[in-house]
């Protein structure tokens, strides 16, 4: 690189992006690296059929379990042509409400880890960033939540605030959301409070308050920037972790019977008989969906984690 | 490739080193010259510098003194040879088993940064102790108490001190305990591979005071590696500079630092103001130093050389005698008065 | 534009210390970073602080820029005493330097950003065209030429010495009036380091561009400041020209330091080289009197009790904290 070459006229600077370039930029790039994880590539595609299947559930299900039509006589029986995953209970098509069950319990788990997130990240980046008593008042209590045993607290919580769901949008399932949310912050915040205690020190940050960078400057531009990425790898796993909470809840019959999701169909599994029954097509499936999209979720919050975690070493 | 500099009939020389070449195979399978042509001779009681800055090769040319390369990387060319009170051996031939016998017994070496190579769970003594043991099995507890206690005091370390741990030590003095560990088991010949980098002028002029000391005390030879040209002049005899894998140039510390003759050579002194001297810095060496994986015709330093012409992008450039022990590696060597600045 | 000429002298520090108290002795223990330092920068001027790692001379830097607020003492910037309503305006005249380019850089910036980010900060220029012109200017001055090319890159696909003149490039985006440099070159190859400490004297000839050059490097000192400052565990124990503290040494520890700093000139018989015994003390743990008096080999009874902190006159301006100085 010669230090002596002088220009006479300015080449022409590639164009600005703007923010939405950028994220599309910065999206490409993250799929391309992601690409080089094969783990996370097979938790890529689970996730991908999950999601269409999510989507396009109502079109592809053989039956709307709501409608009373798709009650029958058949109950419990074996899967045949007509009901690829036999019946319920109640007559009606376990595969519906199996491919009906991916809405809720995806929306649920991302829902829940979006709280999750929102909460952990605003307690992680204040007690990270203004530390003194803020710090200490905000970790004893992220220390209490995580001490706390999750399920008898989201128990307690959901069974206290379930009847007054009613004029809530979606009903019991915002309390399922948001229980699972406010009780899952707490490890989340943690994580994010180290990055934010560990950007803080780096020289670049002390570089920019040399510049004459205001408190708020900083911690929009140097700080969150920096941790972002690290929440956003944070959540995809926290997203497995709610799936595995609301399900665990609605399995214990504390979901909302009229959104069922997996955990639901469990719970009227093991509720029928139909364990005793030997009918394995109603509560295999539900089991192994929650199996799978879980791992979906896992696989490739690690990778992605990988991704992040050899930029945020300063490399040489 | 013949060495230039001509073997002294006697066997006054301990290392004698010739066209080594050290290599990795890249992912396509091409073999990438780390270090390649390195040539020179260190005789008995002598202290030899290799100068250079980072990537030069020097820490890899030591490494292959005692056949510690990493595991990716070969000998591709070259022989090192060692003659030593116990018989002649040659490097790069021998076994692992064999190098364990020349190692620490024959050659030792302090690494760069060597203040954090302890064990942070051991007594530093134990970790001496461990040294000894290793290299002269069967040694009684008493011997190796008395070593370690001659060497505390060689190295001036409070004998009380031994029973330690090394986080009790501050840098200085751990890289004392360095030295004594190097010196554990009498070898012949100490490499120092920045050995006073990270420490202070007072600290570093500590260290390299012990380090003529013991050189005096014990006739110990040592290859002394850095970037810091000062540092070589106040402690060694001679010098080899290093220039992308290649030696560019080589003398005694008064011949090559009085009157250099690599144009290399002589910015790099530049580099270093001496207080009393002129007020200035030399003319920058423009760019960067170069890249082994991007090998191009011809000398290597050619690119950011100013004295540089057409001739010199074509063709190997070979060293070049200037007396019977100077050599560099430049078309126009040697040059009158000295490598222009 | 003022009638009154702009001030000649633009640090002006008198008795400056900063502790940082150690846990757990509730105040009581601390470590005196700074203990005492007085010191004069004037416009244009190169000013070397010279010392061994823990003398405090990193501390003093950041004192100046407002980075770390000071314990005691005063710190008077063109005259006025340095508050938090000032800083602002300090910090567009003064920029810092850094040690370490792999460090000073958000890996998450492009340079473009990174040198336009001054400009946003104290809002000047217009958005958009107007500020990229400026940053291309700095880029230039720098040394990175041309500006275009680096504009996209990122931290991580750059060299250490490019790297620094990025940082430089962001310094003097602001056109400053002056650089405090805290080791600008010492995680730099020796080739780079000549590129570097020439690039920063080209821009104090162009620019009348003061600096404040912090190292350990003697040499270096003695090459390119016009007045340096010696520092000792917390305080400057001599201050003078260039010629003066460098080569006519009167406190004991400059002594010793200039006596054992090698030097490829051999050295000349009879100068015998001065090693201290033992090493800096703890900055918790500052001997009582002078502060030097253990390690000094000229040390006598008044050493051990009274501390020199006022820098007592040699001559010319060349001031030492030593009682063997001016009687």
């Amino acid at each position: 690189m010669s230090v002596e070459s002088p220009t006479a006229e300015r080449a022409e600077l590639p164009a600005e992006r703007g923010f939405f370039g950028r994220m599309a930029a910065g999206t490409a790039h993250s799929l391309r690296l992601l690409c080089t994880s094969k783990s996370g590539m097979v938790g890529f595609f689970i996730l991908v059929f999950f999601t269409l299947v999510a989507i396009f559930g109502p079109l592809i299900a053989p039956q709307d379990p709501a409608a009373s039509s798709s009650y029958s006589s058949h109950i419990l029986a074996a899967p045949s042509s007509a009901h690829l995953l036999g019946t319920e209970e109640n007559g009606r098509d376990v595969l519906s409400l199996l491919i009906l069950g991916t809405r809720i319990s995806m929306i649920v788990g991302i829902s829940a880890a979006l709280v999750s997130a929102v909460i952990g990240g605003i307690i992680g980046i204040s007690a990270g960033f203004f530390g003194g008593w803020i710090d200490n008042s905000l970790t004893a209590v992220d220390d209490w939540f995580l001490v706390i045993p999750f399920l008898p607290l989201a128990i307690v919580l959901v069974s206290l605030l379930g009847p007054r769901a009613s004029d809530l949008p979606f009903g019991k399932l915002s309390i399922v959301i948001l229980v699972i949310g406010v009780t899952g912050w707490a490890g989340t915040s943690r994580i994010i409070r180290s990055q934010v205690l560990s950007v803080k020190e780096r020289m670049f940050v002390e570089r920019s308050h040399a510049l004459g960078a205001s408190t708020f400057w900083i911690l929009r531009k140097q700080i969150l920037p920096n941790v972002l990425p690290l929440i956003f790898a944070n959540t995809i796993l926290i997203i497995a972790l709610s799936i595995l909470a609301e399900s665990t809840l609605s399995f214990l019959g504390l979901g909302d019977i009229t959104h069922p999701s997996w955990g639901t169909m469990l719970d009227t599994a093991n509720e029928s008989g139909a364990v005793s029954a030997g009918a394995w097509w109603y509560f295999i499936p539900p089991g192994l969906c929650i199996c799978l999209l879980v791992m979906g979720f896992t696989l490739v919050g690690y990778a992605i984690e990988e991704i992040i975690n050899p930029r945020l070493r300063e490399r040489q | 490739m013949t060495a230039v500099e001509p073997v002294p009939a006697t066997s006054d020389v301990l290392l004698d080193v010739r066209d080594l070449a050290v290599a990795y195979r890249d992912k396509a399978g091409k073999e990438v010259r780390l270090i390649d042509g390195v040539t020179f001779q260190l005789r008995r009681g002598e202290a030899l510098g290799l100068a250079g800055e980072s990537g030069c090769g020097k820490t890899t040319t030591a490494l292959a003194m005692l056949g510690l390369l990493p595991t990716n990387l070969y000998r591709a060319e070259g022989t090192v040879d060692i003659d030593s009170t116990r018989g002649v051996m040659h490097v790069h031939r021998r076994t692992e088993r064999g190098l364990r016998d020349l190692r620490w017994n024959t050659v030792s070496i302090v690494f760069q940064g060597a203040m954090n190579a302890l064990d942070p769970v051991q007594r530093v003594s134990d970790q001496i102790a461990t040294a000894i043991r290793l290299h002269e099995p069967g040694v009684d507890q008493r011997t190796v108490d008395a070593r370690i206690a001659e060497l505390f005091g060689y190295v001036g370390i409070a004998p009380g001190r031994a029973r330690q741990y090394p986080h009790e030590f501050s840098g200085g003095m751990r890289q004392r305990v360095m030295i004594a560990l190097a010196l554990a088991c009498n070898p012949e010949l100490i490499i120092g591979d920045e050995p006073t980098t990270a420490l202070d002028v007072m600290m570093q002029a500590q260290i390299l005071e012990l380090l003529e000391r013991l050189r005096a005390d014990f006739g110990l030879s040592m290859i002394l590696i850095t970037h810091d040209l000062s540092v070589l002049a106040e402690t060694c005899d001679r010098v080899a500079i290093m220039y992308g894998g290649e030696i560019a140039e080589t003398g005694s510390i008064a011949e090559v630092f009085g009157e250099p003759q690599h144009p290399y050579t002589r910015r790099l002194l530049g580099a270093f103001p001496t207080v009393g001297g002129p007020r200035e810095l030399a003319p920058a060496i423009p760019g960067i130093p170069p890249d082994p994986t991007d090998v191009a015709e011809g000398c290597r330093f050619a690119p950011r050389c100013h004295a540089s012409q057409a001739e010199c992008v074509k063709g190997r450039v070979r060293m070049r005698p200037v007396t019977a022990d100077r050599a560099a590696r430049c078309l126009f060597a040697p040059w009158p008065g000295g490598a222009p600045l | 534009m003022s009638a009154v000429a702009a001030p000649a002298t633009l640090f002006d520090v008198r008795g400056l210390k900063v502790h940082f108290p150690v846990r757990g002795t509730r105040g009581q223990m601390a470590v005196r970073a700074l203990d005492g330092v007085d010191l004069q920068w004037n416009r244009g001027e190169v000013l070397g602080i010279v010392g061994e790692s823990g003398c405090g001379k990193s501390t003093l830097g950041r004192t100046l820029m407002g980075l770390q607020p000071p314990t005691e003492g005063e710190v008077r910037f063109e005259g006025s005493l340095l508050r938090r309503s000032e800083m602002r305006r300090l910090r567009r005249r003064i920029q810092m330097v850094f040690q370490d380019p792999y460090q000073s850089l958000n890996p998450r910036m492009s340079v473009g950003a990174l040198v336009q980010e001054p400009l946003q900060i104290h809002r000047i220029g217009r958005r958009g065209r107007e500020r990229v012109e400026r940053a291309l200017t700095a880029l230039e001055g720098a040394g990175l030429r041309p500006p275009e090319r680096f504009w996209d890159r990122y931290p991580h696909e750059l060299s250490g010495g490019q790297r620094q003149r990025v940082v430089i490039a962001a310094a003097l985006v602001l056109e400053p009036e002056g650089l405090v440099c805290d080791e600008p070159v010492s995680a730099l190859d020796v080739s780079i380091r000549a590129q570097v400490i020439h690039l920063l004297m080209e821009l104090r000839r162009e620019r009348n561009l003061g600096l404040i050059f912090i190292t350990h490097d003697v040499g270096l000192a003695w090459a390119l400041c016009d007045r340096v400052a010696v520092m000792y565990l917390g305080r400057v124990i001599e201050q003078g020209t260039t010629e003066q503290v460098l080569a006519d040494p009167r406190h004991p520890y400059t002594q010793a330091l200039l006596s054992v700093v090698p030097s490829p000139v051999p050295r000349a018989d009879g100068e015998r080289r001065t090693i201290l015994e033992g090493e800096l003390p703890d900055a918790s743990r500052i001997p009582s009197g002078c502060r030097f008096h253990p390690r000094c080999p000229l040390a006598f009874d008044r050493c051990k009790v009274d501390d020199p902190d006022e820098l007592l006159e040699v001559g010319g301006g060349h001031v030492a904290a030593c009682w063997k100085v001016g009687g």
